[in-house]
This record gives structure tokens, sequence and C-alpha cells, in this order.
């Protein structure tokens, strides 16, 4: 036996190798691999916990409290799919070690997990770091093999039941946070309606068809649409999530809340949910964006349900520092989808371990698992009125849709194909919705409103993805409200609004008394009166915190206003871009290179004022 | 391989790195590091 240097030595109470049963040397590698998990996942927990609670760190790593039980889980899956080539190797090459090799191997892999998760330092650091603790523990459980096997069985014993502790916890803290919740509800007052929110994340106007996209994206829609109020111009009050939904949940614009790059919403503000429940209503939450929505992202205030990530093995995994490497999520790929061996160890060799926290890595919910979900729970709270908002991902990139949607459109595999059918598949699953809700009687009698968070670009202005312009592309957003009492059926909003004044509107249609705190107008006298204007359609973009050089908004803040005709956009270089949007709905021809150009210091100047207005109105919402 | 701003190691990512070193090599490191102790103290 030799030393982790190479040197040789005795080991007091190693097992000489032809003593070694090939039992013994596979329950080693597990055992190794079990404690050395657990022990990177707890730790991996405390750090996350430091950075939510302490730091408030938002936006750089998976930042749930589930963290604490699921990264735990997720080491656990990873190290036994190592564990398990391991062990048939040392079952077979029964003169080396299992335990000293098993534990320098998964220390190694464990302290290499921690190091990824703080981003200055080096995968190479965290390599050679990695790989230095795997050589020391190595070399300490080499020499006392079985003192090593009953101290990481106590560990193995002690991690599983601190983490069943901290699942119980965070599971039990949610539901003694609901029912706290609904028992606390005043009684609601007779006949008030339900309230149904729903975000398709990242879907723009222009690519449904109920806004004349040329392919058939929304055809249920379409049909629905008929029963309401369709908003021919609505622009959201920023081009990405969390912004745009605190300004919809608050009734403030993008800078008087403090949603942003690196903040969550505070308490300082109202919510819808908030004052919901504080007329007695049942509310709950259903988000499957898990990148600016899930729960500690003050969206969550105010509900007294709110379900974010799914508990899957998949999402676990995601949970840790190596379910985020590129390289492990290539190598699962070509090991499991394309059973090719060679391209697998290829993948390890590119050695790209940084953790990406991105869209796809995540597990999120699709839009049938949302809306059952939503179902679910409203079978449960029924006999109350209650308000719901569902946030669907699903037309969020990659544009994930099922299997049976490919062929759809030609079955292209362009970006904006894929966002198309993507766009159908929520469709089916809305229509399906709505048919639930008919079937139980809920449907006339909750207000339905359909919008999005922002749009997405696909080359326009040379620009893809979105959060770095504030273009017609990214700002002007479904936005559909159906409540058969109140809303004429088969309306159509000329007039620019904002989704701003979606809290306003639906304290309105439930007839609460009062906004309490609530910013913005009704949008309720537009369906009535051409001439009826509410807020500014301003949208705004803070400068990014680390933003791609092509970003508008890479050399400071944006801000735009949409009118009756123009949409004014002035850039974070200070240039600014007029468009007639209503006869040029692509933005292709900036007018303000002529006489339009005269406008930017009005634009500029009502911005200013009506950002710098009382956010909150302080009159109860205007009825028609 | 890129090699760019986000590619050059801060030096938090230099001492990770020399601390892994050390810990790779601690038995030959304290072994050196005595024997040069012990020549150093018999020569006086």
């Amino acid at each position: 036996m030799t030393g982790p240097d190479g040197g040789a030595r005795t080991t007091p109470d190693a097992l000489p190798p032809t003593r070694r049963s090939a039992a013994r040397q596979v329950g080693d590698v597990f055992l190794a691999a079990l404690a050395m998990a657990l022990v990177g996942g707890l730790l991996h927990a405390a750090v996350s916990w430091v950075r939510r609670d302490l730091l408030r760190d938002l936006l750089r790593t998976w930042m749930s409290p589930d963290t604490a039980w699921m990264a735990p889980i997720g080491y656990v899956v990873l190290f036994a799919a190592a564990a398990i080539p391991l062990a048939a190797l040392l079952a077979v090459v029964r003169r080396v070690s299992a335990m000293r090799v098993a534990v320098g191997f998964f220390g190694m892999l464990a302290a290499f997990s921690f190091v990824l998760l703080f981003p200055r330092l080096h995968q190479y650091a965290a390599l050679a770091l990695g790989v230095g603790v795997g050589v020391r523990l190595a070399g300490l459980a080499g020499a006392r093999e079985g003192a090593w096997r009953a101290g990481l069985g106590r560990i193995a014993v002690a991690g599983t039941l601190l983490t069943v502790l901290l699942w119980g916890y965070q599971t039990g803290k949610n539901v003694v946070h609901e029912r706290r919740a609904l028992s606390a509800l005043p009684a609601a007052p007779d006949g008030a309606p339900n309230v149904l929110l729903l975000i398709l994340d990242t879907v723009r106007a222009s690519s449904l068809s109920l806004y004349g996209a040329e392919r058939t994206t929304t055809p249920k829609l379409d049909d629905f649409a008929r029963s309401g109020a369709t908003f021919d111009w609505a622009f959201s009050t920023a081009p990405w999530t969390l912004p745009s939904h605190a300004s919809m949940f608050t009734g403030r614009y993008s800078s008087q809340q403090t949603g942003n790059w690196t903040t969550p919403l505070d308490g300082a503000h109202a919510t819808l949910a908030s004052v919901f429940a504080s007329y007695g209503y049942a509310t709950a939450g259903f988000t499957a964006n898990l990148v600016a929505t899930p729960r500690g992202f003050g969206l969550d205030r105010g509900f007294a349900r709110y379900e974010d990530h799914r508990r899957s093995l998949a999402q676990m995994v995601f949970t840790t520092s190596l379910g985020q490497a590129t390289s492990v999520r290539n190598t699962w790929d070509a090991l499991v989808r394309q059973r090719w061996i060679g391209r697998a160890l290829r993948e390890i060799a590119r050695f790209d371990f940084e953790p990406r926290y991105s869209y796809p890595d995540n597990d999120p919910k699709s839009a049938e698992q949302i809306t059952s979900s939503f179902l679910r729970w409203q079978t449960g709270v029924a006999g109350r009125p209650y308000f719901a908002f569902l946030n669907f991902f699903d037309a969020h990139g990659p544009y994930e849709s099922p299997a049976r949607y490919d062929t759809l459109f030609g079955g292209g595999d362009r970006a904006s194909d894929k966002y198309d059918r993507s766009i159908r598949y929520l469709d089916d699953a809305l229509r399906s919705l709505f048919d639930s809700l008919e079937a139980r009687g809920e449907l006339d009698r909750t207000i339905v409103v359909i919008t999005s968070d922002h749009g997405e670009q696909f080359g326009e202005h040379g620009l893809g993805w979105h959060s770095n312009s504030l273009y017609e592309q990214l700002t002007h957003v479904p936005l559909f409200i159906r409540y058969p009492s109140r809303v004429p059926a088969g309306t159509r909003v000329a007039q620019a609004v904002s989704l701003r004044d979606l809290a306003a509107t639906l304290v309105d249609l439930g007839a609460l008394p009062d906004g309490r705190g609530l910013g913005g107008t009704s949008l309720a006298p537009t369906w009535h009166d051409s001439t009826a204007r509410a807020s500014d359609a301003i949208a705004e973009l803070s400068r990014g915190v680390n933003p791609d050089r092509t970003a508008l908004n890479a050399m400071g803040d944006m801000r735009a206003l949409a009118d009756d005709s123009l949409h004014f956009i002035r850039n974070g270089n200070g240039t600014t871009e007029i468009y007639a949007y209503r006869r040029d709905p692509r933005e292709t021809q900036d007018l303000s290179k002529g006489a339009h150009g005269a406008l930017a210091p009005a634009f500029e100047a009502r911005i200013a004022r009506t950002l710098g207005a009382p956010a909150d109105s302080g009159r109860p919402a205007r009825r028609p | 391989m890129y090699i760019g701003p986000d590619a050059l190691m801060p030096l938090a990512s230099v001492f990770a790195a020399i601390a892994g070193f050390f810990l790779m090599f601690w038995r030959r490191i304290v072994g050196a590091v005595k024997h040069i102790a012990t020549k150093f103290s018999s020569k006086r």
C-alpha cells in the first residue's frame, strides 16, 4: 500500500487485499458517495442561505429556500451515478482499497462542487483545490479504513436526518403559512368575482394570430377573445420579468418599485395579492419562471400559497453547482440520449464546469402542470372568491413544447418556429383551463386576464432575446380581459395602455371599495370610450449588471413612451429613436432623424413628469 | 481556448490553486521542510 504522495507506509486497520470482499468494496464506494454528497449538499445549502438571507444576493444563484433539502438530494443523485461504474471497477480490482479511492474521489468532487459556488474562482483553481482535498482525504481514509467506515456511516445517517428535517421544516412552514393566511381572512363580499391573472411569459403581441400574426398561433384564444375586451396596444413597463411583474402587482412603474437586477420587490407597496386577501379572497400564485419569479423575489408577498419549482429529481440535480455545468449536462445528454461514450468523454475533457444558472438549466413546470396545480388548489378553496396568478414559461427560451407540436408550422428548427409552436401549445393549454372552469360553473363569475410580461426579439434591430432594448418587440404585449357582467364582449381597445394599470383595473372590476395603496388608473373607461386615457405607456430598463455590449442598456438606463401614434425611446447611450408604431409596427423606420426629432425633449419631459408624480392616485379607481 | 478578461484568474483563484497544490503534496512538502529544518539546526 502506498501513501497519497506515493510513499510506502502501513495502515493499522486496512484489510489485506486478499480479505477484501466485493460486497465490502461496493459498500465502501456507495457509503463514501452518500456521505460526501450529503456534506457537499448541506454546505451548498448553507452558502445559499447566507447569500439569500444575510447578503440578499439576488439573481446570482438558485435562491429557493428549498435548496436546503434539494441540494443534498441532488448531490446524492449525481454522486450515486458516478459511484456505479467506480463500484463495479473496485469490486473486481480488490487489491485497491475502495475506501481510500472512493473517499478521495468523492471528497474531491464535493470540494470541487463547493468551490464552484464562488463565481470569482476559476474552475481550474477549483479543480486544484478539489484534488488537493481529495488526496488528503484519501490518505487519511486509507490509513484508518475501519474508523473512516464508521465515521462515514455516522455522517450519512446524520446528513440524511438533517435533510429530512429541513424538508419537513420547509414543507411544514409553507403549509402553516397557508393555513394561517386562510384562517385570518375576513368574510368576502357577497357575489365577489374570482380573479385569474394569466401571464404568458415572453409572449409578444405580434406573434399571436389574435394580433394579426400570419401563423395561426392562437386559434382558441382568437375565438375566446370574442367574449371580452382585447387591447390592441398594451405596453409592459419593462422588457424583462421581475420589474414587469412587480409593476402589474403594485400598479407602479418599473422605477417606482424595487424589483430589479439585484434587488427583490420589497414590502413598501401593497400588492394585488395582499389587497385581495384583505377583502377575504383566497390567494395563490403558480409560476413556472424559476429565474425571476420564484419565492424570495418579492412577488410571492401576499399570497397564501405560492408554488414555484417542481420537486423533481431533475430539479434537485439542477440545484447543485455540478448540475449547472455545461460539461455535466452535455455528458449526461451524450450518455442517456445518444448512448455515445466517446462523446461523453470528450464533453468531460472540454472541462466546462462554470455553473451557468441559465434558463435551460431548470426543470420548469409545463403549462399543463401549472393549470393542473391551479385547478387542484381551486377545488380546495371552493366557497371563497380567489385571486390566482399563473405564470407560463413555455414560450420563454429555449421555447419548448411537447413533441406532438414538432411538425407544426412546417416543423422548422429556427428559434422563431419553436417560439410559435410554444405559443400554440399555450393556446391549447389555456383552452383546456377555460373548459375546466366552465364545467365547474366558474368561468363567467371569474375576471380572466391574459397578458404577458414582455416580448422577445428574433434578430429585429440586430438583437435577440429580451431585457436589452425597449422596442415594440419587447414591450408590446397581448392584453385581454374577460368578465361578462362588466366587460362588453368583442371589444377592441385601440388606445395605447400600460400594464401598470392592470392592478387598478382589477380593483375596479372586482368592485373593491378601495385599492388600499395600489397605484394606477382603471382601464375600464377605455372599452366604453375611445377618447378615454389612463396612465402613460412608459417602459423602463435599467443599465444591466453585466450586459452584452450590443445591449442598448449597456451604457445607461433607458426609457420609452408610446403616445397615441409615436413610440419614443431613449437608449442607454443617450441617443433617441421615434417610431410611428401604428403604421410601422415592426419599428423599421426611425423618425428621430427628421422633423420628429424635435419632439424628443417633450417626450423626455412627459416621462419625467409622469414618473415624478405620486404613484398612488389616492382615489378609488374610476368607473365608467 | 478563449483568453480574455473573464478567463484571467483573480487573486483568490491563485490562492486556491496554491492551497490545492500544498494539499496534494502535503507529505512531501512537510518532509522537505522537516529535512531542511533538521539540516539547518544540525549545522548550527
